[in-house]
């Protein structure tokens, strides 16, 4: 749902307010609104479906931001410099149209010619040759639209195809797109509470997941991700992280946690109950904010379903329609899974 | 105090799935402790009330994972892919044996691990050059079918090493940080009455990055947390020229790590009492490295922390070797501390 | 007052303030802000928080975050031979050779260690093109028995400060200037009234891991805050705008400040003619505001422009703390409630 639209707006790390205001104008829309909504001062959004049972509380979780770039310097010929908003390599930003600042002024990434390269394939570009050009003229007049500290993003346009989703920000617009989704089609009342938390400024160190339980107490997180796939010809498949069409993937470890054993085995236990096929990834690299909810505060246990992202953090990604839809039914299954909520390491009751 | 030490080390529980250290633990300390619960995320938490009239809430963290591997990949003839869980270096998987359990019949699985080497030369370069994504593990299954009977991809494993009594000197998989879990529960064996209250958490999933000791404290907020925890050695030939670390000349009293610097309190109450006390200690800088005191140093506004180590020889290998007096005095040492009226 | 500055300055400076060992700092700033605030205390976690309460109805409460930890060493190994090995805390290696230092000793005495090197004539080819690192350094401290020094023992560095006119060069202004710009604030409010508590926290351990601001802004909740550190001025900084010395405070931009409350301080430095600048921050700031914004304050963040961080010598301007501790000062009056939806009840409702 608004795949598209979330795939072109521009919120990077930081400044994610175009993409939160748009889902707070759909949610207006919801057939069912939720019983409350919440919008903390970093820009995490966070709606709350109360359920039959209110003592327990599931939140599902995506993030609003992507990762862009950001202007560190203007030089005297108005180029700009810029520096990374989350993990971008320089590698995929040659040859790139990119939107700069609130006004969206466009500009181009473009490289010396190969003519006058001594050496063209000796070594990656490093930040500081990574020259933003916006045409505009000097320094002087680019500073009257452009200020030190505005966020570039990347300008792809959404493409549909039979079996194909191609853009930007699958990771993890896609996740957002899911969670508006099931905030639409949830027309009865839930089982448990379940929060819908579009959070913040994940990709610059999972900084914005850790407030949601300020707010909430949950029993169980699930986050929906777009994640790595890998499979291409210059790489082995046995260290693909996903591959596209084989279904959404489920993490086991991933940077800084090990995904809660009781709820791993829920998602899967979830997806072979529903037929979604579903795999599991294949590379431990990376982090979610699970690691983040783990870790803050009292502590809350996680799990992840991830939609496989070819390319992610670079201008244009490729996901699977197929792998789209059932990632959408596992996390659907799984959050309204009344196991999901009721994990507990009490020796006694073990087994749960 | 062996067979105690022995019983933890040889349980095999990585970062993440600590079920089986924490259903040992339990029974170990049955008949000694007053309450105990498990926290959301999987810590387990003991209390023994104390009887002093405003007693001070003192917490010993000792960590009740362990470092592994995940398997991530069955190929097609059976042979699996596997990634680190916490700081495994390649290196240490070379010649070890690793352990994970069967689902079929819950029996032990071994596996042994190689490199990738479609020439002799690859090979060299993958020995100068170790990395995970030139290795595999082989459980000797016969075909793809046959390795999925006994393991799944997303199944966590771990050294397959036992415990070797050498007397003075204890060699083991996991003594990082069972050896700290092991004296925990000594000590609420031999403390009957504490004067003040004592909490023991056996905390998850530190060797992935601090997480249980960064939420334990929340409920309890206790006036002081002692991490016990392994620390790095200088004693063996050309060893760490810049640190001062010695199996046997009594635990260290640490002042500095990676990841924090020990509260000046907890400091000078272990150095007090080491020295009130006869006990020998050492003084600790570890230039790498970190421990839970860090979790806990950061939680809601503060619990002064610091850590008391067990000076450790080939931390993170399959055979890691501790001094047993350094493990006894360490247990009188803490008993010192946390007996102390205020 | 600018002499009052310098010597509240210097005196910071020379205090003894590692890591989790400030209380030589402690004991200088509490003495300097004592006059200006209401309550002094230090909590559990080493923080100097000095509060000056409002004026009239109170309408919430501001935190101004100004570490008081320095960079310096630790003794990790003692030779019998009458030297040293070190662990560094924040240190360029580079920096160390020839250099006089002050050994803390357990007894608490300061005593003198030199960090040495091979001179020229013993050097060969080999050894002229390295740069020792920590393995290579070492402190002679034979001028006294080896018996003072043990295992843990913290080191700084001795110097003695240059003044040129309002240019001052010494150790540690690090974030002591910092420091002296929150108590530089905190008399200023002695003439203004504000509505908001402001809690002056001098913050422990921010150059191992920000332990005492985010502990500190656990404790306080306060409605917002501001981290107040240094950054690069008058030098070349790949990829980045230039920073002058002299043209006041950096304002951070970034995903880490606050949006609002970064808009704020633009907006009030411009109504009262405080000259600033803009300090781009594309990801982890490397000060206590990272640790307050996870623990979910509104954070804004002001550097004071500074050449040779972690320098024996760094270099900072007067001016640029007064103008520093003159921006905080009217931040905190200007405060209004519905500045940036401030109050308990309002940080969870619509922004």
């Amino acid at each position: 749902m608004y795949l598209k639209e979330l795939s072109e707006i521009r919120g990077v790390s930081g400044n994610e307010v175009r993409v939160v205001t748009f889902l707070k104008e759909m949610i207006k829309e919801l057939p069912v609104k939720p019983d409350s909504i919440k919008e903390d001062h970093l820009g995490n959004l966070m709606c709350l479906r109360k359920g039959k049972d209110s003592t327990k509380t599931a939140v599902l979780m995506a993030h609003t931001d992507e990762v862009g770039l950001m202007v560190t310097r203007i030089e005297e010929d108005g180029r700009l410099l810029a520096r990374p908003l989350g993990g971008v390599d320089t590698r995929v930003m040659l040859g790139k149209r990119v939107l700069i600042g609130d006004d969206d002024i466009p500009a181009v990434i473009s490289y010396k010619a190969i003519h006058n390269q001594k050496d063209p394939l000796k070594s990656p570009p490093r930040w500081s040759d990574i020259k933003i050009d916006t045409g505009l003229g000097d320094k002087k007049t680019v500073e009257k639209r452009i200020q030190i500290g505005d966020t570039i993003s990347f300008d792809t346009r959404f493409e549909e195809y039979d079996n194909r989703y191609v853009g930007k920000a699958f990771d993890d617009r896609a996740g957002c797109s899911m969670l508006l989704r099931m905030m639409h089609e949830m027309e009865e009342t839930p089982e448990h509470n379940i929060v819908f938390a579009f959070v913040v400024q994940e990709e610059t160190g999972l900084r914005g997941s850790g407030m949601v339980l300020k707010h909430f107490h949950p029993d169980a997180v699930l986050v929906i991700e777009g994640t790595t796939a890998g499979d291409n010809p210059e790489l082995k498949e046995a260290r693909w992280s996903t591959h596209l069409d084989n279904g959404p993937a489920v993490n086991y470890l991933q940077g800084g946690y090990a995904i809660d054993r009781r709820l791993f085995e829920v998602v899967l236990q979830t997806a072979r109950e529903n037929k979604i096929p579903f795999q599991l990834k294949g590379r431990t690299v990376g982090s979610t904010d699970t690691s983040r909810t783990a870790r803050s505060f009292y502590g809350a246990p996680g799990a992840v379903v991830n939609v496989p992202s070819r390319y992610i953090h670079s201008p244009v990604s490729v996901m699977s329609k197929t792998d789209f839809e059932n990632t959408y039914k596992l996390a659907r299954a799984v959050i309204n899974n009344k196991n999901f909520v009721r994990v507990s390491y009490d020796p006694k009751t073990r087994g749960a | 105090m062996k067979e105690l030490i022995k019983k933890l080390v040889e349980v095999s529980s990585p970062s993440g799935r600590e079920d089986s250290i924490r259903e040992t633990i339990i029974n170990e300390l049955e008949g000694y402790v007053d309450e105990y619960r498990v926290d959301a995320i999987g810590n387990l938490i003991v209390r023994k009330a104390g009887s002093a009239e405003n007693p001070k809430k003192i917490l010993l963290d000792g960590h009740a994972d362990e470092i592994g591997v995940v398997i991530t990949n069955i190929d097609k003839d059976g042979f699996l892919r596997i990634d680190p869980v916490g700081g495994v270096n390649p290196l240490m998987l070379l010649g070890a044996v690793m352990r994970f359990r069967s689902k079929s019949d819950g029996s032990v699985i071994r596996g042994i691990v190689s490199f990738e080497s479609e020439t002799a030369r690859d090979l060299q370069n993958n020995y100068k050059n170790p990395s995970f994504d030139n290795l595999f593990l082989d459980i000797g299954a016969t075909s793809k079918p046959d390795a999925q009977e006994k393991v799944s991809i997303g199944q966590f494993g771990t050294y397959d090493a036992g415990f070797i009594d050498q007397g003075k000197r204890l060699i083991s998989k996991a003594m990082d940080d069972r050896i700290a879990c092991a004296i925990i529960v000594q000590l609420f064996r031999i403390i009957e009455n504490p004067v003040n209250d004592l909490y023991g958490v056996f905390s998850v999933q530190e060797e992935v990055g601090i997480v249980g000791a960064s939420v334990a404290g929340y409920d309890i907020m206790p006036d002081m947390a002692i991490a016990i925890d392994v620390t790095g050695n200088s004693d063996t030939p050309k060893g760490f020229k810049r640190m001062d670390l010695q199996l046997g000349k009594g635990p260290a009293i640490k002042i500095k790590d990676r990841a924090s610097i020990s509260d000046r309190k907890v400091v000078d109450a272990l150095m007090e009492a080491a020295e009130e006390n006869n006990i020998p200690y050492q003084p600790e800088v570890l230039i790498f490295g970190g421990t839970n005191a860090h979790g806990y140093q950061l939680t809601r506004s503060g619990i002064p922390s610091g850590t008391l180590s067990i000076v450790s020889r080939y931390v993170h290998s399959p055979h890691e070797m501790v001094d047993y007096d350094d493990v006894i005095n360490a247990v009188e040492l803490l008993k010192r501390v946390v007996e102390k009226k205020s | 007052m600018s002499n009052g500055l310098k010597e509240m300055l210097l005196e910071f400076s020379k205090s003894y303030g590692p890591p989790g060992r400030e209380e030589g700092t402690r004991k200088s700033i509490a003495k300097w802000v004592k006059p200006y605030c209401d309550k002094l205390e230090t909590d559990r976690s080493g923080n100097l928080i000095a509060v000056k309460y409002a004026n009239g109805e109170r309408k919430g409460s501001l935190m101004i975050t100004t570490h008081m930890d320095e960079v310096c060493m630790v003794v990790s190994k003692v030779l019998e031979e009458g030297y040293l090995r070190v662990e560094g805390i924040g240190l360029d290696p580079k920096l160390l050779p020839s250099q006089k230092v002050n050994i803390h000793t357990r007894d608490n005495r300061v005593l003198r260690g030199v960090i040495g090197m091979l001179a020229p004539h013993l050097q060969t080819k080999e050894t002229k093109n390295k740069v020792s690192d920590f393995d290579a350094l070492f402190v002679d401290c034979s001028m006294h028995d080896i018996k003072n020094f043990h295992v843990g023992d913290f080191i700084t560095y001795e110097v003695d400060p240059l003044i040129v006119s309002s240019t001052v060069f010494t150790k540690t202004t690090d974030n002591r200037a910092s420091c002296a710009a929150s108590v530089e604030a905190l008399r200023m409010l002695q003439h203004f009234r504000h509505d908001y508590d402001v809690y002056a926290v001098f913050s422990s351990r921010e150059e191992v891991g920000a332990f005492g601001a985010r502990t500190a802004a656990s404790l306080l909740q306060p409605d917002a805050a501001i981290v107040v550190d240094m950054t690069f001025a008058d030098e070349k900084v790949e990829g980045y705008n230039d920073l002058k010395i002299g043209d006041g405070p950096a304002i951070g931009k970034g995903p880490v400040p606050t949006r609002k409350v970064t808009r704020y301080i633009e907006r009030i430095a411009e109504q009262y003619n405080i000259k600033t600048q803009v300090e781009p921050v594309p990801g982890r700031t490397g000060t206590d505001a990272d640790q307050v914004q996870l623990e979910g304050i509104p954070v804004g963040l002001l550097s004071i422009p500074q050449s040779y961080m972690h320098n024996p010598y760094e270099k900072i301007e007067l001016n640029d703390i007064k103008e520093t501790g003159r921006l905080i000062a009217h931040l905190t009056c200007e405060l209004k409630e519905s500045e940036f939806c401030l109050g308990s009840k309002s940080r969870e409702g619509e922004r």
